[in-house]
């Protein structure tokens, strides 16, 4: 993976210099509130409903063991033992105190960790495929140009103050695994007729209240331009977005008002006048940065594999299950990339003790070269585990609860933080999602229903990306009380499309109930195990799930509404 | 702690209530914001001191005082920020928010959480 | 920084000689005297003037003055001149902005800062050294090697 060099480790030591003296003087009162704002978000540091929540950057999702002991590490001391990771790829800390902020920044700045840019409104961490670099149907490794994307946008002085915020996400197959379709920028490898590989651009998607997927700008953009086009569209963006309205402000309003032709024209034109400048790459640059990720020494020929059939031939189906759920193909024969599942009913989605980070630092030393990846399903990923070895992970994961065989599965939730600790939110979202994996804690019953993405949002902000999701679950405040709607159908890839609401808001123990039926009722009218959900649902649409859902609900009673609702009605029981 | 309905009990919801009941009290206001130095929810009490228990907190009777409230903690810059009313219901053994928002907001975030020692 | 212009309202007689700050409505329709002035001449414009409607014209600095300081069309305007006009002209910062944007305002070609009442000078300056480096060009350089 990239590594810095001095100067780009003075970078960092210079912003966390620069945030202390701003945050000095928000506690001495020079700074107000609102000057303040802004600048601590650029930083990463939000307000939440307890607590101050630091937002951590971790480039397209790349870790190193020392940086996840490091992790493990500020989370002991500065926070409550646990980070969490989010559907960026990132990670969050939640309960921080501001004057330690500083102190906590120069501790990651000496492992390259920080916050820069992680939220506000300029350009955010670029994210990618966990699975970049290993994904046996790649193209090419996408890596190399989210750094180079990465270096562009930090502390990029003209982009810093954009009418809201910008994510760009980056792939290298045709199968979208990183969600490019609702991104405001999304940039493909592709290969042109005579061979040449270059970029599929592609603007304007995005979720929150009024989700759109992305339109392609370019078919085709020579990868020395890939900074320079970017550029362009930013600067067209900063230029002319909306900023009257907070909730009209990101770029896919802009290109919808100006239509994809006006818009590309604004942009092609800017990027003339760019392109002369020195934002161009010329081919040693891009040849020094994909040295920089170059694989790593695999073993070859691979090692014989008897000790993982006979595991896969016992009678305890647990290693089988966990290894057709989580160890994923790998382009070198004989290695796996496998997913390391944060996902059980005794966890919120996502989250991982510093003990945990520690472990799994020394799991990526002994079993894929010290690296590790995050994934926008908020689990971690060791990318170059050699087959052969694959048993004695299972038994080194088992034990830190960290075997899941949850990938791609129904138990694979994503989820916002929510209600709990978010100032948006309307709902909780760790309630409902610790319900549904009470709910569906068999093992056997999670890989008979195979693939699907279960995305739960605690607001309309859609954090938890809920309108791609074979189920989404939208959490709603129906006048003081939460509700919950859920929808079918939606999907990333292989065609983005936007989930569609099944019927009116259901309580959180409804709402499991419903996942049930909905469950239930797959399996029923699926023609074979090989059709999954999201097959039967474009084949049936969604009438018959909407009538075993609402069948035999009453309508609501009307409820005495200046009594509170209880929170945790229909809690889950201990032990899942 | 303040009242509230324990999470954890198996039938948390009270028995049928009467919706026209003049058991139920009226709603007040209290005052409350995030403390600077720790985001921590803080609540106003009557002698104007910050405290992040939610029974210390001071009723606001009247619009005239609710808005006296406001407008002061507007004024402090150093120590907290985002100051709101908030509404509440008093009842015989303290204050109870009546928002979900304010309930998690005074307790903590799920309680799932607190039993599996996340929360030190 | 001392400020060697008069800021003129629009209906204030213009000083012999004098080195004078204009608005953008006073330029355009008094352009033929203002050209045809002794002392310098230079324009303040609003924060979100479209680039296209601004010309040299002989002007010798030109104010972007930011109507709140986390509207950043500014600094592309800034930077879109800086990039056309060159280097010999003083781009000044002016409205509502933060000692803490002085940096950025400076790494997208301002060369002047208008500096609120009661802001520290010394600060001011500092600020212009937050960062020994920069990953992104400045207006004007080629390559990519970039120094701040």
């Amino acid at each position: 993976m990239f590594r810095y060099e001095p100067r780009d480790e003075q970078l960092l030591r210079e912003r966390a210099s620069q945030f202390r003296d701003q945050i000095q003087r928000r506690l001495s009162g020079e700074l107000t509130e609102a000057a303040f704002k802004p600048l601590r978000l650029q930083n990463g540091l939000y307000m939440q409903l307890h607590a101050y929540m630091l937002r951590l950057a971790l480039p397209y999702g790349q870790l190193r063991s020392e940086q996840l002991r490091a992790l493990a590490s500020v989370s002991r001391r500065y926070d409550r033992g646990y980070a969490h990771i989010t559907t960026r790829q990132n990670v969050q800390l939640n309960w921080i105190r501001l004057e330690e902020v500083p102190d906590l920044l120069e501790e990651l700045a000496a492992v390259h960790l920080h916050a820069i840019q992680t939220s506000g409104n300029c350009v955010r961490s670029v994210t990618t495929d966990a699975l970049a670099g290993v994904a046996p149907d790649e193209l090419e490794d996408p890596r190399p140009y989210c750094e180079l994307l990465r270096q562009w946008s930090t502390l990029h002085p003209e982009f810093a103050f954009l009418p809201r915020k910008f994510k760009i996400a980056v792939i290298g197959a045709s199968e979208d695994r990183a969600a490019i379709a609702a991104h405001d920028i999304g940039l493909r490898l592709r290969e042109r007729e005579d061979g040449e590989i270059g970029f599929e651009v592609w603007v304007g998607g995005g979720q929150g209240r009024n989700p759109v997927l992305a339109k392609r700008l370019r078919e085709w953009l020579p990868k020395a331009e890939l900074l320079s086009y970017t550029e362009a569209i930013l600067r067209v963006y900063n230029l002319h977005g909306r900023r009257d309205n907070k909730h009209k402000a990101r770029i896919k309003v802009l290109v919808g008002a100006l239509g994809l032709e006006r818009f590309k024209a604004r942009v092609e034109q800017e990027w003339e006048r760019v392109r002369a400048g020195g934002l161009s790459l010329r081919e040693e640059d891009l040849e020094a940065m994909r040295r920089h990720f170059a694989p790593p020494a695999y073993a070859s020929p691979p090692i014989d594999s008897r000790e993982l059939r006979a595991a896969r031939l016992s009678k305890d189906r647990g290693f089988a299950r966990w290894a057709d759920a989580n160890a994923l193909p790998h382009r070198m024969p004989g290695y796996r990339a496998v997913v390391v599942a944060l996902k059980s009913p005794a966890r919120p989605p996502g989250d991982l003790t510093a003990d945990q980070l520690d472990a799994i630092a020394d799991l990526a030393d002994e079993y894929s070269f010290g690296e590790a990846r995050t994934t926008h399903r908020q689990n971690l990923v060791l990318p170059d585990v050699e087959s052969w070895r694959l048993p004695e992970l299972f038994a080194r994961l088992e034990a830190l609860e960290l075997a899941s065989p949850s990938h791609a599965r129904i138990t694979d939730i994503i989820s916002c933080p929510g209600l709990d600790y978010c100032n948006l939110a309307s709902a909780r979202s760790i309630a409902l999602a610790e319900a549904i994996q009470t709910r569906f804690a068999e093992p056997e019953r999670v890989e008979a229903l195979g693939e699907l993405h279960l995305n739960i949002s605690g607001c309309v902000n859609a954090c938890g990306h809920h309108h791609v999701g074979t189920l989404g679950i939208l959490g709603i405040d129906k006048q003081g009380t939460e509700g919950y709607q859920l929808m079918l159908g939606g999907s990333i890839d292989p065609e983005p499309r936007l989930g569609k609401v099944l019927g009116r808001a259901l309580d959180l123990e409804g709402l499991v109930d419903a996942i049930d039926r909905v469950m239930a009722h797959y399996l029923q009218v699926r023609r074979s195990p090989k059709e999954r959900f999201i097959d039967v649902y474009l084949r049936v649409g969604p009438e018959p799930f909407k009538e075993v859902v609402y069948a035999d609900h009453p309508p609501p009673r009307d409820r005495d509404r200046q009594l509170p609702a209880p929170i945790g009605r229909g809690a889950p029981t201990a032990g899942g | 702690m303040y009242t509230m309905l324990d999470p954890m009990s198996a039938d948390p919801a009270p028995a049928a209530p009467n919706p026209a009941s003049a058991r139920t009290p009226a709603p007040s206001a209290i005052l409350t914001a995030s403390r600077v130095a720790d985001g921590r929810a803080v609540y106003l009490r009557l002698d104007r001191v910050w405290s992040e228990a939610l029974r210390d907190a001071g009723p606001l009777p009247d619009e005239a005082s609710q808005q006296g409230a406001l407008e002061w903690a507007r004024g402090l810059e150093g120590e907290i920020c985002d100051p709101y009313l908030m509404k509440v219901r008093a009842q015989s053994d303290g204050l109870e928010p009546i928002s979900a928002r304010e309930r998690i907001r005074a307790l903590g975030p799920g309680w799932i959480r607190q039993r599996f020692g996340y929360q030190v | 920084m001392i400020d060697n212009y008069q800021h003129l309202s629009d209906e204030a007689p213009l000083p012999p000689a004098a080195d004078v700050f204009v608005s953008r409505s006073r330029w355009n329709a008094e352009r033929e005297t203002l050209l045809s002035h002794r002392g310098r001449v230079a324009v303040r414009v609003p924060g979100d003037a479209d680039p296209d409607s601004l010309h040299r014209d002989g002007l010798s600095a030109i104010a972007i003055d930011f109507p709140t300081f986390t509207d950043g069309r500014g600094f592309s305007l800034g930077r879109l001149l800086r990039e056309r006009w060159g280097p010999d002209f003083e781009l000044r910062a002016g409205g509502a902005f933060l000692r803490d944007q002085i940096f950025y305002l400076s790494r997208v070609g301002f060369d002047a800062f208008e500096l609120p009442e009661g802001e520290d000078l010394d600060a001011a300056l500092r600020a212009l050294d937050t960062f020994g480096f920069a990953y992104q060009p400045a207006p004007g350089a080629a390559g990519p090697d970039r120094r701040a």
